[in-house]
């Protein structure tokens, strides 16, 4: 070794080591606070009494797993701009450049210095944690395993920020334009996704993060938690919970491979940053040390997805979900915020210098920018919202399911105010080239509908008004690739389109297995997630003792007496369900003869119930049979004698709103499905009713009551009150069926 | 040796320097004078190897100075803005420097820090204008550096401190064969230390001269005539600053000029003086020195 070789090594070290001392307090305060935030919870779940982890192991708080993964993130962030702090002061500059260490070396020591007090940040309180493991816990190696996991997954997320921030450091003069802009390019992917994600949500047809509506409770379709894995602050929160929480040696053992896999790339992106890094510190122009708007190039990288963001902000509100705002009303506030938003970041760092013209001129554009991504997506996303995958390439596609309440009624699981038209039933997964076929024609409607308002309204046509229903259209393709639409709002005549699917031999399938009690096929023909329909129908349809009401009673009689005569109505509606087609089922010519009750294994059930119109079973289905299930009434009437009911009292009302059908906005679908007690009539009883006085027309006008499904068309309710019942049975009639007689006494009302 | 060779230096919207060229040599002290803001600091940060020059180079001892960092082990910096470590004092600062200069000498810094009278555990923070000054210059010279750049080094020290520095400095450059620059807007500290006087102004070099043939170059000549003479009497001579009072001319002019006592003689004066210019008087003639008027200001 030459003395120069080594004169270098000791300058090195020295260098070195004088760039470690200056972090030394952000280390010690850093270790203190993650120490605390990550040891306070674990010891917390070793003291429950309720829980046993004695053998497992907690590092943290899991439901907070965010905060630590932003913590992390910040800590390389602050340890970035503690290292490279002395080149925001001019005589600390003309120091450290005038001296024996080339610019590359300061560069190196600074580097090395600040991530090795990253690593000892991120390694005490990591430390400290796992030796409250080892108190409580007995199991060594499970700790010590997720201990390591944990270092090496926060050590990287802060090493990725520190890099990022050192890039901003190398390239700006000012300790404020380098806070800024730090915090800024650590959020960039961040606010680049949720920029994006608003001007999808209200105007990529089809697209399917539209999460970002519905940020509260259904966060996981937003476009940033779709790409948290190239998100550098963000990519750690997949694995994080299940690292920081076993309860058990052995349960949902970690799988490391994919998180070292993640972890490598992250360091790779970090190294390929700190390369670049490098390059412009060493041609950094020293002169312009803590000269304000020097740093123009990365002023216009970082601030753009702020006044991008800005921009969007108000466009998560417009379409679905919280949706209030009109979409002019969205883009002016939005205007307003992005201005808000670039004159608070540009006009006090001094971006584009002074002259005002400049400025305007940088955030016209981003006006720009906003609107040709506007342009592109409300002119169909570059042919994104008509793309559909060619036949041949299609492996099966999945589809929402909108046929069913009123055949099998989904009462009562959620709001209490009864079954709604088009309930979110689930997803089918359609492989028949001839089934694939009739979904994608439904899919081209939906393609093709484009946005409509929600407030979409038409007297002349029923069928054209809105309603809003989350719609989903995915694709397998054969090269194992996916096509995935989501459409939430449509029409009722789409919906109504929409129940041909029961045409399908995968919905006939599930039928038959439905009936046949064979739980292997549905589950493996329904996606368990999304199949409402499975958990509401399958338990039940399968396991559950059957009963019959007639329709203008209140009580349900036990009929399947015997397993024999449970599986002979089943038999006998698997046979009804295959021959009839999706018209007679939900638009039948008749009234309902009988209602069946299908209920779920309930101990200290009686033969007779009386159907409480408030009671909520998750475990029951209801029926309706009408005369095109020409089987299922034979058997009925081999079990079962009708009852008869003389009509006392009946009014009519006019119903207009069929989009509140799938929601709770009116008592509409509550009508269909439960008796209401005659004491509370007037309560429920729409203002514009009329009442039938002429008994002789009781019978009549009942027999032109029908099935759900017409109600989407607008039409009439009819509420009847049988004699020597305390209650009211409500039933529909459609528009063009009521008696013209009738009609123009609800005009006249 | 410091050679600057046709160096330019631009910052944003302004040039700094222009082809300015100057040489140091060994056991030299180069004193370079100007405005403020004539351009001396950023000729000064741009031969410690901070600032990079947009053209020309400067060398010391034939090589680029330019993120040099072998020969910058042998240079040091004492910037107008002098920088400790934060809640240093002058033993944190040895410790500091001694990892970057490998040729530091401790004795030095002690011998000196007891000259000075500096308390070496006291926070640097705490000291004066002018203590600080003499630590920065004493940290300089325990580094026993073949090149030392020293900007306005004298601005807060007292009298008998200058003549203390001014003598370290003749020393080191006599012990080390040092080449020194030394900026100052202050042309007085420069009498008596510098062997060599360079005059910036306006981003150029306009001076640039030994300080024992400045004493022979330039004169001021005092002409008494038995008549009132005219300006025209004066073209023949390349003088400088010509004024007339009544039968007395008065104008300064370089020794090179070329036959310049024949000419005068020519001119048939009564009386001629012929003084050498002082430091201060040429540094005012190079400037080309504006002269304000300041009646009236303060009515």
């Amino acid at each position: 070794m030459t003395s120069q070789e080594s004169s270098n090594r000791s300058v090195i070290r020295h260098g070195f080591k004088t760039a470690f001392r200056r972090n030394f307090l952000v280390t010690i305060l850093a270790s203190i606070l993650l120490a605390v935030a990550m040891g306070i919870p674990a010891i917390r779940y070793f003291m429950l009494p309720f829980e046993d982890i004695s053998k497992g192991c907690i590092f943290a708080e899991e439901n907070f797993s965010i905060l630590y993964i932003i913590g992390a993130a910040v800590i390389g962030l602050i340890q970035a701009l503690v290292s490279f702090n002395f080149i925001y002061n001019r005589s600390a500059v003309n120091t450290y450049f005038s001296i024996g260490i080339k610019r590359s070396q300061l560069f190196n020591t600074r580097i090395l210095a600040g991530a090795f007090h990253t690593f000892l940040s991120i390694l005490l309180p990591i430390a400290v944690v796992t030796e409250i493991n080892l108190i409580y816990s007995t199991s060594v190696n499970l700790i010590l395993g997720h201990a390591v996991l944990l270092l090496l997954g926060m050590f990287t997320t802060a090493f990725i920020a520190f890099s990022i921030t050192v890039i901003i450091c190398s390239s700006t003069y000012t300790r404020v334009e380098s806070i800024t802009y730090s915090l800024l390019a650590n959020l960039l992917p961040t606010l680049i996704l949720t920029g994006l994600n608003g001007f999808m949500s209200a105007f990529l047809w089809g697209n399917t993060y539209l999460g970002g509506m519905r940020w509260y409770h259904e966060y996981y379709n937003s476009l940033l938690i779709r790409f948290t894995e190239i998100n550098p602050l963000l990519f750690l929160k997949e694995y994080f919970s299940e690292l920081v929480v076993q309860r058990a040696p052995g349960t949902d053992i970690f799988n490391a491979v994919p998180m070292f896999l993640h972890v490598v790339l992250m360091l790779v992106a970090a190294g390929i940053l700190i390369y670049f890094s490098k390059k412009i510190f060493i041609k950094r122009n020293i002169e312009n040390t803590k000269i304000i708007g020097t740093s123009n190039a990365i002023a216009y990288i970082v601030i753009s997805p702020a006044i991008f963001v800005g921009f969007s902000a108000f466009l998560y509100f417009t379409r679905t979900g919280y949706g209030q705002i009109p979409i002019t009303t969205a883009l002016l506030l939005g205007a307003a915020l992005s201005a808000v938003v670039f004159s608070v970041l540009v006009f006090p760092l001094r971006v584009t210098g002074k002259k005002i013209l400049n400025k305007l001129l940088f955030y016209l554009f981003n006006l720009v920018m906003c609107f040709i991504i506007m342009g592109i997506m409300v002119s169909g996303g570059l042919g994104y919202v008509n793309h559909m995958p060619k036949n041949e390439n299609i492996e099966s596609l999945e589809i929402s399911y909108r046929g069913i309440p009123d055949m099998i009624l989904t009462d009562g699981m959620s709001s209490g105010t009864g079954a709604y038209l088009f309930e979110n039933n689930g997803v089918i997964k359609l492989t028949n080239p001839e089934d694939i076929n009739l979904a994608m024609i439904l899919h081209e409607k939906f393609a093709t509908q484009g946005w409509i308002s929600k407030s979409q309204k038409s007297n002349n046509d029923p069928e054209e008004t809105a309603i809003k229903n989350m719609v989903q259209v995915f694709y397998n393709l054969k090269n194992g690739t996916k096509v995935q639409r989501l459409y939430p709002i449509t029409t009722i005549g789409l919906m109504k389109e929409m129940l041909v699917l029961d045409e399908t031999e995968t919905v006939k399938e599930f039928y038959n297995a439905l009936f046949n009690g064979n739980m292997e096929v549905i589950e493996s023909m329904m996606q368990q997630e999304e199949g409402r329909m499975v958990r509401t129908t399958k338990f039940p349809i399968i396991s559950g003792k059957i009963y019959i009401k007639d329709p203008l009673s209140r009580t349900i009689h036990l009929i399947g007496k015997s397993t024999e005569i449970e599986n002979e109505i089943k038999q006998a509606l698997m046979i009804d369900f295959a021959e009839s087609s999706y018209n007679e089922k939900y638009f039948p010519n008749e009234t309902d003869k009988y209602q069946l009750y299908f209920i779920g294994n309930q101990e200290g059930m009686g033969k007779d119930i009386i159907v409480s119109p408030f009671t909520m079973h998750g475990m029951r289905v209801t029926l309706s049979v009408n005369s095109t299930f020409k089987n299922t009434i034979s058997v009925i009437e081999k079990y079962y004698e009708p009852e008869q009911y003389e009509i006392e009292m009946m009014y009519v009302s006019e119903f207009n709103n069929p989009g509140s059908l799938i929601s709770s906005e009116d008592h509409a679908s509550f009508y269909m499905t439960r008796p209401l007690g005659a004491e509370n009539m007037q309560f429920w009883l729409p203002k514009n009713h009329t009442e039938i006085t002429d008994t002789e027309e009781f019978d009549e006008v009942y027999e032109l009551t029908r099935g759900i499904y017409h109600i989407s068309d607008g039409g009439y309710l009819v509420h009847v009150k049988v004699k020597g019942g305390a209650y009211f049975i409500t039933r529909y009639i459609p528009r063009d069926l009521l008696p013209t007689e009738l009609k123009e006494k609800l005009a006249v009302n | 040796m410091i050679e600057v060779r046709n160096v330019t230096k631009k910052y944003t919207g302004f040039t700094a320097l222009e082809d300015v060229s100057l040489t140091v040599g060994e056991s030299s002290i180069y004193g370079l004078v100007g405005h403020n803001g004539a351009g001396k600091t950023t000729l000064l940060k741009t031969a410690a190897g901070i600032f990079k020059a947009d053209k020309g180079k400067i060398l010391a001892n034939g090589e680029n100075v330019y993120d040099n960092e072998e020969l910058r082990k042998s240079m040091f910096f004492v910037p107008d803005e002098i920088y400790f470590l934060p809640q240093a004092n002058i033993l944190n600062m040895e410790k500091f420097y001694k990892g970057f200069f490998p040729e530091w000498d401790s004795r030095i810094r002690k011998e000196l820090t007891g000259l000075f009278k500096l308390d070496e555990k006291r926070h640097i923070a705490r000291f004066s204008k002018g203590m600080q000054r003499q630590t920065a210059i004493l940290l300089a010279l325990s580094s026993k550096p073949k090149y030392l750049l020293l900007d306005e080094i004298f601005d807060g020290l007292d009298p008998v401190i200058r003549k203390v520095v001014k003598e370290l400095m003749l020393e080191i450059i006599s012990e080390t064969k040092a080449s020194v620059i030394i900026s100052t807007h202050n042309i007085k500290e420069l009498e008596n230390l510098c062997d060599h006087i360079g005059i910036l102004n306006n981003k150029n070099l306009v001076y640039d001269n030994s300080t024992d043939e400045m004493g022979n170059e330039k004169f001021k000549c005092r002409i008494v005539f038995n008549h009132e003479p005219e300006i025209e009497h004066f073209k023949s001579i390349n003088h400088r600053a010509l004024k007339i009072v009544g039968k007395v001319a008065s104008f300064t002019i370089d020794e090179s000029s070329k036959d310049i006592d024949k000419k005068l003689a020519l001119l048939n004066p009564v009386l001629i003086e012929k003084i050498p210019m002082s430091l201060e008087e040429v540094l005012l003639e190079e400037m080309e020195v504006t002269e304000y008027d300041f009646s009236g200001i303060f009515k």
